[in-house]
C-alpha cells in the first residue's frame, strides 16, 4: 500500500483547497443550500461528503443532493477506511435524516413524566430553561451534581460539554464506545518499553489463514466495512493464494457462514480453544517466538487431550486447525472477547510472530508520544486558544469520565441529568434510580425511551445536519481524520447539542468556560481543527479534479506509526495469573437441570443496539441468516425442537437465570448448538417511532447486567402459533428440502 | 431476439464473485434507494409482495454441526432469450440495442404473465400505490420514475447510470469503457465482489473474468441466456 497523505477540501468552484482560503469565498458557500437562489442550479446534482454516523467505524460517505434535497449515499472512495463501499445501514442513512418521527423543534413537557404530553418551545426559551437549571445546581452543596452524560465520546459535542460542565464543576460522563477498544494485554506485555498501544489493526487483507474467535468480523466487529474489504482480497487478491478461514463461536453467524470451517465450541470456551492450540503449537515445537521452559509446564493443563470434554470440540480437530494455523504462511488470529480472554488470542499471535507484519496483528502508539498532533480519542481536542488549564481537572484520567455501562453513571445522585447521543431507557436498567433525578434533559433527535420520560428536549441535529471531526484507523493502521459536515441545511427546528451547549453558556455569562472555549459554534471549532492539522505540515492541497462530483470530503491522512518491536527475541513467559483466571472463568458457566440451555444475545448488523429499529428499510431488510423481516424470533437447534415437541414458528417462552422472560416465535436454525438458543438485539422498542414501536422483543433484558452476552435459559412452549415474516426462500422448507410449493 | 447489433452499442453483463460475497445485503438497500423501491411494511410483506430487485438467496447444506452455507445475489438477469418478454400482451417488456431486458412502467397493464414466467423470480408487482410516509418522500432519486400500482418492476441494471455514463462518454467523443457504469448495487459491495460493464469489449473486466474457470450462470439449461456470470466459491 502505498504512502499517501492528502488533504482534499470542500469548496465550491475554489481553486485553492483551503477550507478557511483566503480567496475571499464566503463561508456560506460551503454548503448549497445556503447559496443564493439566483446562484443554485436546478437539476445538477451536488456531491457533500461527509462521515457516517450509523455505527463507530467513521466510514466516508459522499451524498448526492439536488435541489436542498439528499437523495443517495454512498461510501467515499477516497476514504481510507471503507474505499467506496458502504454497508446496509449506511446506505440506510437517509431514513434517519427524513424519517417521519423526528421531533421536530424544542419541547418541554406538559403532562406527568411519560404521559407523552409535550409542548413546544422557542429555542430562546429552552436555552434560559436549561441555563436557569444549571444555576440552580449548586455542585458542592454535597446534594448532586448535574451531569452531561454522553454516548458519542469523541466528537464536538463532548468536547464542549466536557469543557462546560467541567467549568462549572459539575460532572461529565462519557459511554464507552460501542466495540470499545480490545485490550492490548499481551502485545503491551511482550513489546516491553513501548507506550502505551492504541487498537491494534487485524491485517486480514493479506493473512493466507485467519482464526476467528467470536469476532464477527463481516458484520458488526469493530470496522466492519474496512474488514469486510479487506475479506474479499484475503479471499481473491492479484498474485495472492487464496487464504483459509475458521471461525469459532457457538452460533453459525453471517461471518461464520462465509468460513471455511466453523467449529462450534462451548459457549464462553473460546479462548481456552486458543490455548489449547497454543499448547499444540508449542508442544510439537512449531512456534517461531521462543517460549519459557515454565510455560511449557504451566500449558499442558490446556491441552486438548485435557479440555477437550470443556470446549467440547474433537482434539485431532484443535491438533490440525493449531498446526495449520502454526503452518500457514502468514496466519492471523482474531477474538472478540473480553479480558482475560482476549490474552489467550494475542498469545497465539505472538508465538507465530505475526506482530506488524503484513497479514499480522498491525501494532500502533497511542496517546501523548504519538506522532499525530492531535490525539483526539482520549483527550479530545485541544485547540490553539484552548487549554485544560481553564477548566477544573476532573479526577478520573484523560479528563473524561468514562463509563462501560449507564447503570454505573447513576451510582452517583444527580440533581440534574442532560442525556446526548444514547437511549439507555430502552434496556430499562438502572430505571427508578433514573427516574428520581429531578430534572432530566434530551437532546435526542426522536421520541424514544429516554426521552419520553425526560422534561425538557432540545433535539440535536442527524448526523447528515452537523459538524464534527471523527478520527479512524485505516486497514495499515494510518489515522484518517474526517470531516462530518451538513449536507443539507437543517430539515427542522433542531440544533447541534454544541452550538446549544455555548448558546447556554453565553446565557450564563462566560467566565472559565468562555476563555476555555472562545468558540461561537460546532462549525468553527471544527474548522479551527482542520486548519491546525493543515497548517501541523501533515497533508498537501490538492486542485479539485475537474469532472468528479464538486464536493469532496475533507480527510487527513497520518502516516502509521507502527509501534517498534523487541528485535531480542526474550522468551515468551506465561503469566500465571492470567491462565488461571482463564480457568476459572470458563468454569463459571453452569448448565443447570432448570435452565440447560444457554442464550446468546448478538447484535444484530442491522439494527445495532436498537438504534436502527426505526428505519422501515432495516425492518424490512431480510435477515440473512434467517430471512425474518419486521420482527423476533429465538433460533433453536432442530434437534433440540424436536425433543421439545416445538416446530418451527411456535410461540415459546425463554426464561432467564434473572427472573425474566420474553415469549418470541421459535425458529428452527441448523447453525447453533444443541444446549444453546440465540437472538439478536434490536428489537422491542415501546417506543421511537412507528418502524420500530411495540415490535419484537428486546433479548437484553434477560441478561445479567450490560456486560455480558449470554445468560443460562430455559425454554417452554406457550400455545398458538406466531407470525413469523420471511422473505423469499423458507427457512424450514430449505432445510427439509420439501418441493417448491 | 436479434444477434444483431451495432458493434458500437455496449452489452451490458455483471459478473459476481460468490467466493467474496458474505450476503451482507448492502446491495439490496443501496438498490432501494437508488431506484426508489418502497418498503411495503410487515402485513403486505407477511403476504409475500416485499420488493427486493436484488436479494440474497442463502442456502443450507447439511446438518449441524457441519453445515454449509451458499450465498447468491439474485437480480434480474438480463436474459438474452427472456422468457418474460414473449409472453406480455401489450410488449410492454422488450430487449433493448444494449442487451438489457427493458420494461415500460407506463405501458404495463399488470397482467403478471411475466413474473410468472420468470424462472429466477426477479419480477414484482405493485399491488397497491407506494406509501412514503413524509418527510421519506424527500429522498426519492428523481433519475427514477416512481411506479404506481398495477405496475410490473425488476432490476433494471440502473439505466439511469447506464444513460449518464454514456452520455458522459459521447461528450468525451470516445466509447464506454470501464468504470464508466457502476449500477448501485456494484458500487456499494463491501467485499467489492460485483463487476459491471460491457461484455462485448474484450478490455473489460467483466469480460475477462467471464472465461474464468470459476465461472457459470443460474438455470443456464434452460436456455435462457442470462447475462449475470457467477463465479464459484473456492479456488
Amino acid at each position: 500500500m502505498k504512502r499517501r497523505e492528502f488533504i482534499i477540501l470542500s469548496g465550491i468552484g475554489a481553486t485553492s483547497a483551503s477550507l478557511l482560503s483566503a480567496c475571499g469565498h464566503p463561508e456560506e458557500k460551503l454548503i448549497p443550500a445556503f447559496i443564493p437562489d439566483d446562484e443554485y442550479v436546478p437539476g445538477i446534482d451536488y456531491w457533500k461528503a461527509s462521515t457516517c454516523g450509523m455505527c463507530d467505524a467513521g466510514c466516508g460517505i459522499i451524498v448526492r443532493t439536488r435541489e436542498h434535497k439528499a437523495n443517495k449515499i454512498e461510501g467515499n472512495p477516497l476514504h481510507p477506511v471503507n474505499r467506496g463501499a458502504l454497508c446496509a445501514r449506511g446506505q440506510a442513512g437517509l431514513e434517519v435524516l427524513y424519517n417521519p418521527d423526528r421531533i421536530k423543534g424544542p419541547m418541554k413537557r406538559a403532562g406527568e413524566r411519560g404521559q407523552g404530553k409535550w409542548e413546544e418551545i422557542s429555542w430562546d426559551e429552552g436555552i434560559k430553561t436549561l441555563a436557569d437549571k444549571l444555576r440552580e445546581v449548586d455542585p458542592d452543596n454535597g446534594k448532586g451534581k448535574a451531569c452531561f452524560i454522553t454516548g458519542d465520546a469523541e466528537g464536538v459535542t463532548a468536547h464542549v460539554a466536557r469543557r462546560f460542565m467541567q467549568a462549572q464543576r459539575q460532572a461529565f460522563v462519557a459511554e464507552q464506545p460501542h466495540g470499545a477498544m480490545e485490550p492490548s494485554g499481551t502485545y503491551a506485555d511482550l513489546l516491553s518499553g513501548v507506550v502505551k498501544l492504541g487498537e491494534p489493526i487485524a491485517d486480514i487483507a493479506n493473512a493466507t489463514y485467519l482464526v476467528s474467535f467470536g469476532a464477527r468480523f463481516l458484520e458488526t466487529w469493530k470496522s466492519p466495512v474496512m474488514y469486510s474489504q479487506a475479506y474479499g482480497e484475503f479471499r481473491s487478491a492479484h498474485g495472492k493464494v487464496r487464504g483459509k478461514f475458521t471461525q469459532i463461536e457457538p452460533r453459525l453467524s453471517l461471518t461464520a457462514a462465509n468460513a471455511d470451517e466453523w467449529i462450534a465450541a462451548s459457549p464462553g470456551a473460546e479462548a481456552l480453544v486458543a490455548l489449547a492450540m497454543v499448547q499444540v503449537i508449542v508442544r510439537e515445537g512449531l512456534n517461531k517466538a521462543p517460549v519459557s521452559a515454565d510455560s511449557h509446564q504451566m500449558l499442558e493443563e490446556f491441552s486438548p487431550e485435557n479440555i477437550s470434554s470443556t470446549i467440547d470440540v474433537p482434539v485431532e480437530k484443535i491438533i490440525r486447525v493449531a498446526r495449520e494455523f502454526a503452518r500457514a504462511e502468514r496466519p492471523l488470529a482474531i477474538g472478540d472477547l473480553r479480558s482475560p480472554d482476549s490474552s489467550a488470542v494475542h498469545l497465539l499471535n505472538a508465538i507465530v510472530e505475526n506482530l506488524n507484519k503484513p497479514g499480522g496483528v498491525l501494532l500502533f502508539e497511542s496517546g501523548k508520544n504519538s506522532k499525530n498532533p492531535l490525539s483526539i480519542p482520549g483527550n479530545g481536542l485541544i485547540l490553539q486558544g484552548e487549554s485544560d488549564e481553564h477548566v477544573g481537572k476532573s479526577p478520573a484520567h484523560d479528563g473524561i469520565e468514562r463509563i462501560s455501562n449507564f447503570v454505573q453513571a447513576l451510582q452517583h445522585p444527580y440533581r440534574m441529568l442532560m442525556i446526548h447521543g444514547s437511549n439507555p431507557m430502552f434496556a430499562k436498567r438502572g430505571r427508578e434510580d433514573y427516574l428520581a433525578i429531578p430534572f432530566i434533559v434530551s437532546f435526542s433527535s426522536f421520541m424514544d425511551e429516554t426521552s419520553e420520560v425526560s422534561d425538557l428536549i432540545l433535539p440535536d441535529h442527524t448526523y447528515l445536519e452537523r459538524w464534527d471531526l471523527h478520527s479512524s484507523l485505516g486497514p495499515d493502521g494510518r489515522q484518517a481524520f474526517s470531516l462530518t459536515q451538513p449536507v443539507l441545511e437543517p430539515q427542522f427546528n433542531t440544533r447541534q447539542t454544541a452550538d446549544v451547549l455555548l448558546a447556554v453558556a453565553r446565557e450564563m455569562g462566560g467566565g472559565a468556560f468562555a476563555e476555555a472555549v472562545p468558540f461561537d459554534s460546532a462549525r468553527e471549532i471544527v474548522e479551527k481543527a482542520v486548519t491546525e492539522l493543515v497548517s501541523l505540515g501533515h497533508g498537501k492541497n490538492l486542485e479539485p479534479v475537474p469532472g468528479e462530483p464538486n464536493e469532496k470530503g475533507v480527510v487527513f491522512v497520518g502516516e502509521p506509526t507502527p509501534v517498534k518491536t523487541e528485535t531480542e527475541r526474550k522468551p515468551l513467559s506465561l503469566n500465571s495469573f492470567f491462565l488461571r483466571l482463564l480457568r476459572q472463568h470458563a468454569s463459571e458457566r453452569v448448565a443447570s437441570v432448570n435452565y440447560p440451555l444457554t442464550l446468546i444475545v448478538y447484535e444484530h448488523a442491522g439494527f445495532g443496539n436498537g438504534v436502527s429499529a426505526n428505519l422501515p428499510s432495516i425492518q424490512e431488510l431480510p435477515d440473512p441468516m434467517t430471512s425474518v423481516m419486521w420482527g423476533s424470533w429465538v433460533e433453536i437447534n432442530p434437534k433440540t425442537a424436536a425433543t421439545m415437541g416445538i416446530a418451527d414458528g411456535d410461540f415459546v417462552e425463554v426464561t432467564t437465570t434473572n427472573g425474566s422472560s420474553v415469549r418470541v416465535p421459535a425458529l428452527l436454525y441448523p447453525g447453533i448448538r444443541p444446549d444453546c438458543i440465540a437472538m439478536p438485539t434490536g428489537q422491542g422498542h415501546s417506543s421511537y417511532g412507528r418502524y420500530a414501536r411495540y415490535r419484537g422483543v428486546d433479548p437484553t433484558a434477560l441478561l445479567l447486567n450490560s456486560e455480558e452476552t449470554s445468560v443460562q435459559s430455559r425454554l417452554t412452549k406457550v400455545g398458538g402459533k406466531a407470525q413469523l415474516i420471511r422473505f423469499g426462500t423458507d427457512l424450514q422448507q430449505s432445510m427439509e428440502k420439501k418441493p417448491w410449493r | 431476439m436479434t444477434e444483431e447489433h451495432s458493434s458500437k452499442k455496449p452489452q451490458w453483463a455483471m459478473v459476481i464473485d460468490l467466493d467474496r460475497c458474505t450476503g451482507c445485503e448492502a446491495c439490496v438497500v443501496a438498490c432501494r434507494v437508488e431506484n426508489n423501491i418502497p418498503t411495503v411494511g410487515p402485513e403486505e410483506a407477511a403476504r409475500g409482495r416485499s420488493m427486493n430487485w436484488i436479494r440474497i438467496e442463502r442456502y443450507f447444506e447439511g446438518e449441524y454441526p457441519d453445515v454449509k452455507v451458499k450465498f447468491m445475489p439474485v437480480l434480474c438477469q438480463h436474459c438474452e432469450e427472456a422468457p418474460c418478454e414473449p409472453v406480455c400482451p401489450v410488449y410492454a417488456t422488450y430487449h433493448t440495442d444494449e442487451g438489457l431486458n427493458a420494461q415500460v412502467y407506463n405501458r404495463c397493464v399488470g397482467t403478471r404473465y411475466c413474473a410468472n414466467n420468470c424462472p429466477y423470480t426477479v419480477r414484482f408487482f405493485n399491488f397497491f400505490d407506494p406509501k412514503w410516509d413524509a418527510p421519506l418522500e424527500k429522498a426519492l432519486n428523481p433519475e427514477v420514475s416512481v411506479r404506481t400500482r398495477g405496475v410490473m418492476e425488476k432490476c433494471t441494471f440502473c439505466i439511469q447510470r447506464i444513460r449518464k455514463g454514456e452520455e458522459k462518454a459521447k461528450e468525451e467523443a470516445r466509447d464506454v469503457r470501464d468504470g464508466d457504469v457502476t449500477p448501485a448495487c456494484v458500487q456499494t459491495c463491501q467485499t467489492k465482489a460485483m463487476y459491471f460493464g460491457n461484455i462485448a469489449d474484450p478490455e473489460s473486466e467483466v469480460s475477462r473474468l467471464s472465461k474464468s474457470n470459476r465461472a457459470s450462470r443460474l438455470l443456464e439449461d434452460l436456455g435462457t441466456k442470462p447475462k449475470v456470470i457467477y463465479l464459484n466459491k473456492g479456488d
